[in-house]
């Protein structure tokens, strides 16, 4: 007899009519749990009392839910009491600054009126809401140049020099070498005036000769403190923007006043030629807000296009380009003896050719650099390694023995079949059926044959 | 009277009368990067003239295969193909293997057991059994 588990016993035990389930194999599992003989869970709750509380929530929840919507209720009921439909400003933990939309409660807020159509309401998620929150990764403008630009050992030779000079004036001045890398216009000037300056090093002191006094001054000046100043500079020129278009408003209003006295003086209807005031200030709190916008998106987004993004970079690697071939040589070579002991230097120097031009020293290169000379020597152009068809001997050997033929690339059986003169007869015959002449007809494959 | 041997038109046999080099062309390969072709490199600058000079029969050309072994290779008059690797090997090793490319007929290489061959026929004629001394049942 096989053994039975202890519920199917007491099943079997407990029913009247044993006989038609003894006949069955099977039992389901709620017969068996309805005559188990222990506790089917443990549990403190019955199942029916759990199954409750899962479909309709237990008390607590219930509770908790309540507190919850106590608070929101409270909350919108305060922000209400503010009068508040408006955008409620927010700083998150790393400064950045978020407008984050008020809830609202028709119930509440009495002066919401709710729309009753679609029309001009936000859609997210559409083209135009994707245009207009743009948040610029497509846009994304990185520290090198996406391209490089490619210089002579002359030109390479006169940026070095030139971004040298900078660094170490910046060094000597004691203010912070990495300001080198903070963004500013391109001016010819500055590079013919650094090109007069003199680097040597003597007893391993780095010694900057400048044509003139100010060059000094000028070299430093040019290179903002920081990004902190540089956003100074920008915001203080905007003030002073700002004051000249408040004189100019001004000065304006005290010509239509005259105008106006005059008129009335003469009996003439005063007709104003201007746009009116109240124009005038509604578009400059439009600028205003413009700007505000501006301000608070600027650090974060770039809403360039990515054509326009493009176009800038041609234009600043245009406008390096005409820098460095308009500048002077150094004076001398002798500032390529100068040794990069310290780090800082090397790296801000390194930085700067990278940000200028996009060229990029590898890890170990720029390791083992120790003078401007490695640099120099790691960034001009290597000449092309000296091919054996090309020597003068190997070009002279035909002359001289006849029967030795010197082919400068490689042969191919193309070559063999063209030297026959049968290759023309093969080329037409692929043509004709319109197979690839060489190579494949896979996708990206390399073949010059033409593909009907 | 025994039969007189017939005879036959002298056949025509490379090196009597004439002979015709049967390596037509040589190609020399190389690779101007890989160390490799070092010595192929020196070859062709210091061998190669004189090498070609002496033979004018066989067509000598050069041509690069980057990023390949070097390889010397002799096409032949019976239209077939011998290739050797020289890679790593010495200017003269290189002369070495490209007179031994010269001199080769373009055949496969077979184990010579019988050392002497002849294309003459037997002197003694063919063995015929109503030839000779008629034997006596």
């Amino acid at each position: 007899m096989p053994r039975l588990p202890i519920s199917e016993q007491a099943l079997r035990l407990a029913l009247t009519r044993p006989s038609t389930f003894a006949q069955s194999n099977y039992v389901c599992r709620t017969c068996i749990r309805q005559y188990h003989p222990t506790p089917v869970l443990r549990a403190e709750l019955p199942f029916w009392k759990r199954l409750q509380h899962s479909i309709f929530g237990s008390p607590e929840q219930k509770v908790a839910t309540e507190k919850r919507e106590e608070a929101h209720q409270k909350h919108i009921q305060e922000l209400a009491d503010k009068g508040g439909t408006e955008m409620q400003p927010y700083t998150d933990n790393e400064g950045r600054k978020w407008q984050i939309a008020a809830v609202v409660d028709p119930s509440i807020n009495k002066q919401y009126v709710q729309a009753q159509r679609w029309d001009g309401l936000q859609w997210i998620g559409t083209k135009e809401w994707v245009a207009l929150n743009n948040d610029g990764k497509e846009a994304y403008v990185g520290f090198n140049p996406r391209r490089k630009l490619d210089l002579t050992n002359a030109q390479w030779n006169r940026l070095l020099h030139h971004v040298a000079v900078e660094v170490l004036t910046l060094a000597q001045a004691g203010r912070d070498v990495n300001a080198v890398h903070l963004e500013r216009p391109l001016n010819v000037e500055e590079w013919m005036r650094s090109a007069r300056v003199q680097i040597k090093e003597t007893n391993g002191v780095i010694e900057l000769q400048f044509p003139t006094e100010d060059t000094q001054e000028l070299i430093v000046n040019a290179v903002p403190q920081s990004l902190a100043e540089e956003i100074m500079i920008a915001a203080k020129q905007a003030e002073e923007a700002a004051e000249a278009a408040a004189e100019a408003e001004k000065a304006a209003a005290a010509v239509e006043e005259a105008a106006r006295a005059d008129a009335e003086a003469k009996g003439i209807p005063y007709e104003p030629a201007e746009a009116p005031l109240e124009k005038v200030e509604e578009e400059a709190e439009a600028e205003a807000e413009a700007e505000a916008e501006e301000e608070v998106e600027a650090p974060f987004v770039d809403r360039r296009s990515a054509k326009e993004i493009s176009a800038a970079e041609k234009l600043y690697m245009r406008q390096i380009r005409d820098a460095v071939r308009r500048s002077a040589s150094p004076v001398n070579n002798e500032w390529l003896r100068t040794s990069l002991a310290a780090p800082a230097v090397k790296l801000a120097i390194l930085k700067r050719v990278t940000q200028l031009t996009g060229h990029r020293l590898p890890d170990p290169v720029m390791t083992s650099a120790t003078s401007m000379s490695d640099l120099y020597l790691a960034f001009k152009i290597k000449p092309q390694p000296k091919k054996l068809a090309d020597e003068r001997r190997m070009h002279n050997l035909n002359l001289d023995v006849p029967n030795i033929t010197v082919h400068p690339v490689r042969q191919t059986p193309i070559h063999k079949d063209r030297e026959v003169g049968r290759w023309k007869v093969i080329e037409q015959e692929l043509i004709n059926k319109g197979l690839p002449i060489t190579g494949s007809r896979y996708q990206h494959a390399k073949t010059t044959s033409p593909i009907f | 009277m025994p039969l007189t041997a017939l005879r036959s038109v002298a056949k025509p046999q490379n090196g009597v009368g004439a002979f015709i080099l049967q390596c037509k062309r040589l190609d020399f390969h190389y690779c101007d990067w890989a160390g490799s072709s070092r010595g192929m490199n020196a070859f062709l600058k210091s061998h190669l003239e004189a090498f070609a000079r002496a033979n004018p029969q066989i067509e000598v050309t050069v041509s690069p295969r980057p990023g390949r072994h070097p390889v010397l290779r002799g096409s032949y008059v019976n239209g077939k193909e011998k290739s050797i690797c020289v890679r790593n090997m010495e200017p003269n090793q290189i002369l070495e293997k490209a007179t031994l490319l010269r001199n080769a007929s373009g055949e496969k290489l077979k184990r010579v057991t019988r050392p002497v061959k002849s294309l003459n026929e037997s002197v003694r004629g063919i063995w015929d059994p109503f030839h000779g001394q008629k034997y006596q049942v």
